[in-house]
């Protein structure tokens, strides 16, 4: 089965500094697909790449719709073929194109994304900011609109129906009057998903949805993003940095760091990658001494230590029933 | 205090506020959706009054009488040019530069607002140009105790009836329908809108359009009543009605109109009571008394930082 978004040889520079340095992963159809990486790695930059907010300086990136094939980056940033220099409109096109970007092409595509912060329209109601991800499937025309015609109330109508039902879905109905900036912050996490979902994606790119939940959040979050997996047919790409929560719901997962893919494979794969581990804790085996420091500075160089036999390394993810923070009193 | 020249002058101010309102309408939308100021509004409001007395005349040369038919036709052409005006200059002078620095639309704007004045002063020449006044007639304002306390021209409740009307209409857009609701989501935040799906592009050029539609009614209106104009008028008025925009809180659609009014009461209360040549000193002293008190406006939100 083709996976349904390939990345390849993506590179990205900012000024003199490479961002992105021939990064080549793929994300399979119905899968969860995490990209994990130390602070500065490269993670958001990849996700910035995808929905075309940089132009990326070389690179592909693929996405398979039943329909066909969709280059991302040139939907969002068309380059001129020989042929359209004597084609006005793609002249056009183009000189409008590189002067006003046009990420909402991306959306059309079928991909939809969140931020690490969030960004809810905090002026209008929880209902207003689902019909408003809606603006490309319903009836925009302003005459319909002043008219009332059958068709436009019919599209606002459906468009009230699916923001009802993934409201209902994720339990904030009962929320769907209040404004947006007045909900509490991990309910205003959850309301960017569903915001998301209600674009109609085929692919939904979290930048670290558990950031700033607190641990019961997070475990509804890893049940929403199953069930979104499971029962709605969405593939999603996340960017994490809590471990745990990668760990137990990824189904692929992508290590990113000093903007190159350093590894990639299962999650379980992963935790005892030599690689990962040189990028996490800077040593590519835990040594004596050296295991509870995770700053790079005070571990010694591993080309100065003698060789060091493999043995099995502490695991990096915290078993929630042993760490039980809720159970902590405050 | 004679109560005749307070109710003549509060008559007068509504209108004029009234006037400053539909204008400033032009500038709180541009602003709460690009954050940009457009200099040239002004100078589009300049335009459509000539546009309404070139659509009067050709109107009368084609042998309309009625005045009723004569104004919805001409209301209907000056908004869809003067429109089309708005439209253009969005498109050829501020979307080229939607993503440079935030000055480069400033000065982008500026220069099409000289464009623009210069383009009318040869095209129409730069002696004042009138029409004969349309409407004739007005009514007396009573008290209760049937002193009379001012009059109003049929003029003026026109002026008055079609400015609450447009406004409404427009909020009611903004308020009611999916491309309003796009409209207020790509104000809030234009990158999330953009990934949400929405064209900002066309959401501002829609923007314009309908400032520019606002401004129009203006337009039309001014001529109406004072019956004559030149190339310059948009300066004054622009200036005026971007005053009016930040009093009552820049970005704000009530705002917008709060702020007319109460510019257009503050300068025509001045004149009447104290002296003519100081009335614009008057009304920005009221902006910068509204702006030290509450540096957002009337009923501005503050500004919030963007991460």
């Amino acid at each position: 089965m083709t996976p349904l978004l390939t990345v390849r040889d993506l590179s990205m520079h900012f000024g003199g500094v490479a961002a992105l340095q021939g990064v080549t992963f793929t994300v399979a159809r119905g899968a969860i697909t995490a990209i994990i990486g130390p602070n500065g790695a490269g993670k958001t930059t990849v996700f910035n790449c995808l929905t075309g907010f940089y132009a990326a300086a070389a690179g592909v990136v693929r996405l398979q719709r039943e329909e066909g094939e969709i280059d991302l980056m040139r939907a969002v940033h068309p380059t001129l073929q020989p042929r359209d220099y004597l084609n006005p409109r793609a002249l056009a096109r183009q000189a409008y194109g590189w002067m006003t970007g046009g990420t909402h092409k991306v959306v059309r595509a079928g991909v939809a994304r969140t931020f690490q912060n969030v960004r809810l329209f905090r002026d209008m109601t929880v209902l207003e900011n689902l019909l408003v991800a809606q603006h490309r499937l319903v009836e925009r025309r302003l005459w319909a609109g002043i008219l009332r015609t059958r068709e436009y109330l019919a599209a606002e109508a459906a468009a009230l129906d699916r923001a009802v039902a993934w409201l209902e879905l994720f339990g904030m109905f009962e929320d769907a009057n209040r404004l947006a900036g007045e909900l509490p912050y991990g309910q205003q996490r959850r309301l960017e998903i569903i915001r998301a979902l209600c674009t109609d994606p085929v692919l939904l790119c979290l930048d670290e949805p558990a950031a700033g939940l607190n641990p019961r959040e997070t475990q509804a979050l890893s049940r929403m993003i199953l069930r979104l997996r499971d029962h709605h047919d969405l593939t999603i790409l996340l960017i994490e940095h809590d471990m745990n929560l990668v760990m137990n719901i990824s189904d692929h997962v992508v290590v990113l760091d000093h903007g190159e893919v350093i590894a990639s494979g299962t999650p379980a794969a992963m935790q005892g990658h030599p690689a990962v581990l040189e990028a996490y804790l800077g040593v590519a085996e835990p040594v004596d001494g050296a295991s509870g420091g995770g700053l790079r500075e005070e571990v010694v160089p591993v080309s100065s230590l003698p060789p060091v036999p493999p043995k099995p390394r502490p695991p990096l993810i915290i078993d929630p029933s042993v760490a039980d923070i809720e159970a902590c009193p405050p | 205090m004679n109560g005749y020249i307070v109710g003549q002058q509060v008559i007068n101010g509504l209108v004029l506020g009234a006037i400053y309102g539909l204008i400033a309408v032009g500038y709180t939308m541009v602003y709460g959706i690009m954050g940009m100021i457009n200099f040239a509004h002004g100078d589009i409001y300049m335009i459509s009054a000539y546009l309404a007395a070139i659509f009067l005349a050709l109107l009368t040369g084609a042998g309309v009488q009625s005045v009723p038919v004569a104004l919805v036709l001409v209301l209907a052409l000056t908004i869809l040019f003067t429109a089309f005006y708005g439209w253009t200059v969005e498109r050829v002078a501020y979307r080229p530069l939607r993503n440079s620095n935030r000055l480069a639309p400033l000065i982008s704007a500026i220069g099409v607002s000289l464009i623009l004045q210069n383009y009318v002063r040869i095209s129409q020449g730069a002696r004042n140009q009138g029409i004969p006044a349309l409407i004739e007639g007005h009514v007396r304002v009573n008290a209760a105790d049937g002193v009379t306390i001012g009059q109003v021209t049929y003029t003026q409740i026109l002026i008055v009836s079609a400015a609450l009307l447009s406004m409404g209409a427009l909020a009611w857009i903004m308020r009611h329908t999916t491309l309003g609701r796009s409209c207020r989501a790509t104000q809030q935040d234009r990158v999330m809108a953009e990934l949400l799906g929405i064209n900002t592009d066309h959401i501002i050029a829609t923007v314009f359009i309908m400032g520019a539609a606002m401004a129009a009614v203006a337009g039309l209106l001014v001529t109406l009543n004072y019956g004559s104009f030149d190339f310059f008028i948009g300066f004054v008025v622009g200036i005026k009605a971007f005053t009016a925009a930040v009093l009552g809180g820049i970005g704000s659609l009530p705002g917008a109109m709060l702020g007319g009014v109460i510019l257009g009461l503050c300068e025509s209360l001045f004149s009447g009571f104290v002296n003519t040549d100081y009335k614009d000193v008057f009304a920005f002293a009221v902006l910068i008394l509204v702006l030290v008190v509450r540096p957002s406006g009337l009923l501005g939100h503050p500004e919030v930082e963007k991460v």
